[in-house]
């Protein structure tokens, strides 16, 4: 019996008490994080700061190829071995670990410039400004994407 | 006296060459399990050139035959020099001669030869041959090799002190003895017969080690079964020699072959030393020591003190107090005594004979009063202990200014004798332990092993304190009895100290018997011969240094040539993996650069056989042992044997492909 | 690599060497204080003694909790709302985080409700971490103790290692986490549309405090089945090499609490080097791999080049398993690096206590080889080394080892075409080893597959924490003879680094050349 009662206050402890109490201080103190880095246009969620989605659209950057098609919840990609012939050379054609990357590398992005520039009738220097201001050797897709809106 | 037998000796190589191929025979490897896992491998590649027979095949079989046959020889030739080593002990012990009576009649026969029961005679000057009891007479015994006393006792027929031992001599009278007790060879026979049969027994830590041999080779038949079943997934293929050859060249045949053969020519390494173990975990343990406890009679000193200096006080002169001391030593039949009479001889040339006393009575010693001396009439002379006459004398009697003189002589390792002549302290005689030669260097050593060595004796602390300063003993035990002793070991090992011991003597029995490792003279009593582990036929206390050599050099032996076996496994992978695999993969992984395949693998097993002999004589020599601490030993012999081991079998391996290659 | 990746890589080490001594004495401190009132009344409501247990006891109170655990896991998935799960999948699933492998044969985040994932996961990210400690803590005993009937109680070990230690760093851990961007909420699932007037469904839930738990315990359960790839679980950089850090902290520390219990802090302090010695040289052949390959497939870009490959090391490591990147896409030098430390039985740092005592193990048998060439029967800190503790010392070490290959050799052998060799080994490795981790999202879908997964499992856990504690029951009960043999010094870790490899080195290696080795020429020979 007394196994028992110890198990079951454990249970209790580690399995409702803490992941309350960290739901619990986190929306006191980290809302915006906790529900998912939420990322608003004219007061519409767009997405989350932290997820990959997919860009088709020539006047967007693009993000990486996702294994799981963007789809943020089930995502069971089997990746590519190196031994494959198949197995990507380029950075714009590797798929992430996740398939949700947010992220794509400069290099990357300088690729999509003209594309974009020629869609939205810019010079290319003006978004390559806008992607170099970042100061990273990446840049998160759906937030320049904002940034290129509000030019 | 070591007897050493030659390792090249054409006849004993012979009849090890004619056991080892006996032991071809499955049935005797049931105890070496490694060998046996050898053996049929050899059995599978052999059945397997049924299948695929060609010339490199049939070499890798015969080479694993010779493998097996290796292992055997190592066991064979240990064994056959160790019946050797027996044989030449028995040979040369030399005996005491007893006089046996036989219906009223002196014989002379051996010692060794009395049976219980047998009567014999012993006279002033005589060694008592064998344990016993006196049946008949009365007489002073020296028994100070045994118990370290210096007095004589006294021995008589009757039922409190009638037992005596083997080994100590009669000093005065004549006494009738019956033998209780066999002696000598006899004794030595059954220990000879003790250690052939502790021979056979695997100790504690052989037996543990055996385990990780075993271990290791079931792990290795899981591996090299799983990398035919691998080889077949992905569509190699691999042939059941070569897996055979990987498999017996992995599992540690070496110190597998070679671990009986370390046992016992541990043991007959000792016994060079003609120290009889009574079993093998002895040796072990001796390896372990880290208290060693002794007496001081017989270990540190010769067995009696001699008298070196007479110190008189006022108003006696040092002649007066010279032939005092003479007089009172006339009857005294102790080394102690006649030490006495010869410097007063030396300094004031006396003569006993041309001393003329009359109605002298003399008084032997006695335990209960501790004195002995000389009455003739007008005159009463006493000497003894400086405690036992202060306790003759009234207290104020005794003069203060020997008190300096007494605390001197014990600071220096003497033993103070105070001389009273009618009850007016005379002086005292200083008497001098003889101090065995070359001791300062054995404890020096056992200092560095990092053996802590303790002295019993049953001085005063003054005297102990002085002799353990010069020979450079890291404590004492003064005013030790038996039951001290067994206390302070009880006390050491209860610190978690591993404690050796020499003694001889009845009374050392319960501490030998408690001791970790005890080492008996084998003059000891019977009792203390029963009770140690080891006996030490040459009756030399200090020899224990040796014993603990050879207790660390069988473990050494031991841990070397298993770091040596597993270490050598790094290079035969690097040989045969490449070999097998190597179609695998596009460019050459042969890291080694051997011939072929086939010599590789070849060259592998000739070496992994070869290897066997190579390192049996070490086995049978032992890894040599320096006093140098742990840290260093670790360090040294990890070089030699774990960095040796895994360079050796590279040479080895390269040269033998080469030879392979170019010759045959 | 990049100056600043040296520097990073230099100053995640010192972190490691600074930190955790200093949690290591916090351990020493939160493992011998004396029972408080609070603590004494919780005993008291519970019903349980907390007289010292023989090892039996010991072992009876541990297999409790693992059963008890077994069983309420099992209820929880077959009761579970979210998807259907069949019995033998729930036996594997209930194995898989009691044994602290948290082999997910299922992606969490689709198939368990928030309650399964909080209930059933989360405590056994706990649990399974505080069991592996508890049996340490008996071993520790075992060793510093004398002459002892008794190896410590069991439920006070198992108690203050979850809520003095796991639970308050945890709470840190979590809440910084969610500081970053992971996400902590009770929300089920949120429908938006994207920038491009797409749907997409973000997946919402108390990440952040099972994320913490499963570094931190070394269970490396992951909330989604990404793991730390999802960026929802280990959102920028940062929390990267803060997770990576978490997932080696508690096993460091645990080498130095060692040290002090035993009182020789150099002890704990060349245990300590010789894991990060391993891990140091592992992690720069497999970079090295990586760097040959060049590749960002199945990588973050957010973690780096230094950073992904980091904790797919720590994780393999330790025990935890868990995953940041696509281990397949890797090159086959670096998962074969990976797969070798699996193998080696997770001493190098391991799992919370599980890798202390197998190094524990393996330092006995060092001890054992190599303590006979001082010339004196092998001892360990006083204790000697005879065949009763060396039975049960191999038993532990080379079980595990023969359980991997028959297990690859069978799976082979039946014949499953689609899988290299190298899968089967790795995903064995990982089982047998209880680490969780997998390759080529392994996964397997008949029951018999179910079954034979979860024993191995259970034979990895238990054939070495089984021997650990009779081990401890009988060094304990032993006396201590005189230490004669150092294993202070860096000498004993350099014996006991090549005693490791050698052991496994003469099981494996040629597994591994088989497997990913040749995999490996391969490769080379495509990219050159």
């Amino acid at each position: 019996m007394g196994p028992i009662l110890l198990f079951i206050g454990i249970i209790a402890t580690t399995g409702v008490f803490y992941p309350l109490a960290v739901t619990g201080i986190s929306w006191l103190v980290f809302p915006d994080q906790a529900n998912g880095s939420l990322v608003k246009k004219d007061g519409q969620i767009v997405g989350s700061e932290l997820i990959a989605q997919e860009f088709k659209d020539p006047k967007y950057f693009w993000a990486r190829p996702s294994a799981s098609n963007y789809n943020a919840i089930p995502s069971e990609a089997r990746h590519l071995s190196p031994l494959d012939p198949e197995f990507p050379k380029n950075v714009r054609d590797t798929m992430s670990a996740s398939g949700l990357d947010p992220h794509i590398p400069l290099e990357m992005a300088y690729e999509q410039i003209p594309r974009i520039a020629k869609a939205r009738a810019l010079k290319p220097e003006q978004i390559r400004d806008l992607v170099d201001k970042a100061e990273k050797p990446y840049i998160n897709v759906l937030m320049m994407n904002l940034e290129l809106d509000r030019i | 006296m070591k007897s050493k037998v030659s390792v090249l000796n054409a006849s004993l190589l012979r009849k090890a060459t004619f056991e080892a191929l006996l032991a071809l025979n499955p049935l005797r490897l049931t105890n070496n399990p490694v060998i046996l896992c050898t053996w049929l491998g050899a059995l599978i590649a052999t059945a397997s050139l049924a299948w695929h027979f060609s010339v490199f095949e049939l070499q890798v079989v015969l080479w694993l035959w010779i493998t097996v046959f290796f292992a055997n020889l190592a066991e064979s030739l240990a064994t056959c020099l160790g019946k050797a080593q027996v044989e030449s002990l028995r040979r040369s012990k030399i005996s005491v001669v007893a006089r046996r009576f036989v219906n009223n009649r002196e014989e002379h026969v051996p010692a060794n030869a009395l049976n219980v029961g047998d009567i014999v005679v012993c006279e002033a000057g005589d060694y008592i041959p064998a344990d016993g009891d006196v049946v008949e007479g009365i007489a002073s015994v020296d028994e100070s090799a045994i118990t370290g006393e210096s007095a004589p006792v006294i021995r008589e027929s009757g039922e409190d002190r009638s037992s005596v031992t083997g080994g100590t001599r009669v000093l005065s009278d004549r006494l009738l003895i019956r033998v209780t007790f066999e002696s000598g060879q006899s004794f030595l026979n059954r220990m000879i017969s003790l250690i052939e049969s502790t021979k056979r027994h695997k100790t504690p830590n052989e037996q543990a080690l055996s385990m990780l041999l075993i271990a290791l080779t079931v792990v290795l038949i899981v591996s090299v079964f799983s990398i035919y079943v691998f080889a077949q997934y992905i569509g190699l293929k691999i042939s059941i020699i070569s897996l055979v050859a990987l498999w017996i060249c992995l599992i540690p045949t070496t110190i597998g072959s070679l671990l009986i053969a370390i046992r016992i020519a541990g043991m007959d390494r000792l016994l060079q030393f003609n120290v009889v173990a009574k079993n093998g975990q002895a040796i072990e343990t001796a390896g372990n020591t880290s208290i060693l406890l002794f007496d001081k009679t017989g270990t540190i000193t010769l067995g009696n003190r001699m008298a070196a200096e007479f110190i008189p006080c006022k108003p006696h002169s040092t002649k007066e107090l010279a032939h005092a001391a003479f007089l009172a030593s006339l009857a005294d039949e102790t080394a102690e005594g006649r030490s006495i009479m010869a410097l007063a001889k030396e300094h004031y040339q006396f003569d006993e004979n041309s001393q003329s006393i009359v109605d002298a009575r003399f008084v032997a010693f006695s335990a209960s009063t501790r004195v002995s001396g000389i009455d003739f009439p007008g005159n009463c002379i006493r000497k003894g202990a400086v405690d036992a006459i202060k306790a003759q004398t009234k207290k104020d009697q005794f003069p203060q200014e020997l008190e300096q003189c007494i605390t001197n002589v014990c600071q220096q390792g003497g033993t103070p004798l105070a001389v009273i002549k009618n009850n007016e302290v005379m002086g005292i005689i200083y008497l001098k332990d003889i101090i065995k030669t070359g001791l300062k260097e054995r404890f020096s050593k056992l200092y560095q092993m990092g053996i802590k060595t303790v002295m019993m004796t049953g001085d005063n602390p003054l005297t102990a304190a002085a002799i353990t300063a010069e020979v450079g003993i890291s404590d004492f035990m003064a005013e030790a009895t038996p039951e001290t002793k067994l206390l302070e070991i009880k006390r050491a090992q209860h610190q978690g100290h591993l404690v050796a011991m020499t003694g001889d003597g009845t009374n050392d029995a319960p501490a030998l018997a408690q001791s970790d490792v005890g080492l008996v003279m084998s003059s000891g009593t019977q009792e203390a011969r029963e009770a140690g582990y080891m006996i030490d036929l040459d009756n030399d206390p200090s020899k224990i240094l040796d014993v603990i050599t050879t207790g660390k050099e069988l473990l050494m032996t031991r841990g070397a040539l298993t770091t040596f076996s597993l270490a050598n496994d790094v290079a035969k992978y690097f040989a045969i993996l490449p070999a097998m695999f190597g179609s695998l993969f596009a460019f050459n992984i042969d890291l080694m650069g051997l011939g072929s395949a086939q010599s590789a693998i070849l060259s592998s097993v000739i070496y992994n056989a070869l290897i066997i002999v190579f390192l049996t004589p070490l086995a049978l020599k032992g890894v040599s042992y320096k006093a140098l601490p742990s840290r260093i030993v670790l360090r040294n012999n990890m070089l030699i044997y774990g960095l040796g081991g895994i360079v050796a079998p590279f040479v080895g391996i390269k040269l033998i492909d080469y030879l392979v290659r170019h010759w045959v | 690599m990049h100056l600043y990746d040296f520097y990073l890589g230099a100053g995640f080490i010192g972190l490691l060497a600074t930190s955790s001594p200093l949690l290591g004495a916090y351990m020493h401190f939160s493992f011998n204080r004396s029972i408080g009132p609070a603590e004494a009344r919780l005993y008291r409501i519970s019903q349980l003694s907390t007289a010292p247990m023989s090892w039996k006891q010991y072992l009876k109170a541990l297999l409790s909790i693992q059963l008890m655990s077994l069983i309420f896991m099992m209820a929880i998935f077959l009761l579970n709302s979210k998807a259907p799960i069949s019995l033998d999948l729930a036996f594997n699933l209930a194995t898989s985080f009691i044994t602290n492998t948290a082999w997910q044969n299922i992606p969490g985040e689709s198939h368990l409700s928030h309650f399964s994932q909080m209930i059933a996961i989360t405590t056994q990210n706990f649990m399974a971490p505080a069991v592996g400690t508890a049996a340490l803590l008996a071993l520790t005993r075992g060793i510093f103790q004398t002459d002892s009937e008794t190896i410590g109680n069991f439920w006070v070990d198992f108690f203050r290692m979850i809520v003095f230690i796991l639970l308050p760093l945890s709470l840190l851990l979590a809440l910084f986490l969610v500081s970053q961007g992971s996400i902590q909420n009770l929300a089920s699932t949120l429908e938006i549309s994207t920038l491009e007037g797409a749907k997409q469904i973000l997946p919402m839930g108390p990440a952040a405090s099972q994320t913490a738990i499963a570094a931190l315990g070394g269970n490396g359960a992951g909330f989604f089945s990404q793991n730390l790839a999802h960026p929802f679980a280990n959102p920028t950089g940062l929390t990267n090499w803060v997770l990576a850090f978490s997932v080696m902290l508690i096993p460091a520390s645990l080498a130095h609490y060692y040290g002090i219990q035993i009182g020789s802090k150099k002890v704990g302090w060349v245990l300590f080097s010789v894991m990060l010695c391993f891990f140091i040289a592992f992690f720069a052949i497999s970079f090295l791999g990586t760097q040959q390959l060049n590749s960002l497939e199945g990588q973050e870009i957010r973690f780096g080049n230094l950073g992904s490959l980091l904790i797919a090391h720590a994780a393999t490591a330790t025990a935890n398993g868990t995953m940041n990147i696509a281990p397949e896409s890797l090159s086959p030098l670096s998962s074969a690096v990976m797969m070798f430390q699996m193998m080696l039985g997770e001493i190098i740092f391991g799992g919370s206590g599980t890798g202390l005592y197998g190094l524990l193990l393996f330092s006995m048998l060092t001890v054992f080889i190599a303590g006979l060439m001082i010339g004196r029967d092998p001892e360990y800190l006083g204790k000697k080394i005879q065949s009763a503790e060396l039975k049960w010392i191999l038993f532990a070490l080379m079980l595990p080892s023969c359980v991997t290959l028959l297990g690859s050799a069978y799976t082979c052998w039946v014949g499953s075409t689609d899988k290299t060799l190298f899968e089967i080994l790795y995903n064995f490795a990982s089982n047998v080893g209880t680490n969780g981790s997998a390759l080529s999202g392994f996964k397997f879908d008949s029951s018999s597959d179910n079954i034979m997964f979860g024993v191995a499992m259970w034979v990895g856990r238990l054939s070495t924490l089984i021997p650990v504690l009779i081990l401890a029951g009988i060094l304990s009960s032993k006396k201590r003879i005189e230490s004669i043999f150092e294993v202070s010094t860096p000498l004993f870790g350099l014996l006991l680094t090549f005693v490791i490899l050698m052991i496994n080195g003469l099981t494996f290696l040629p597994s591994l050349l088989l497997g990913p080795l040749n995999e490996y020429a391969s490769l080379l020979e495509k990219l050159s």
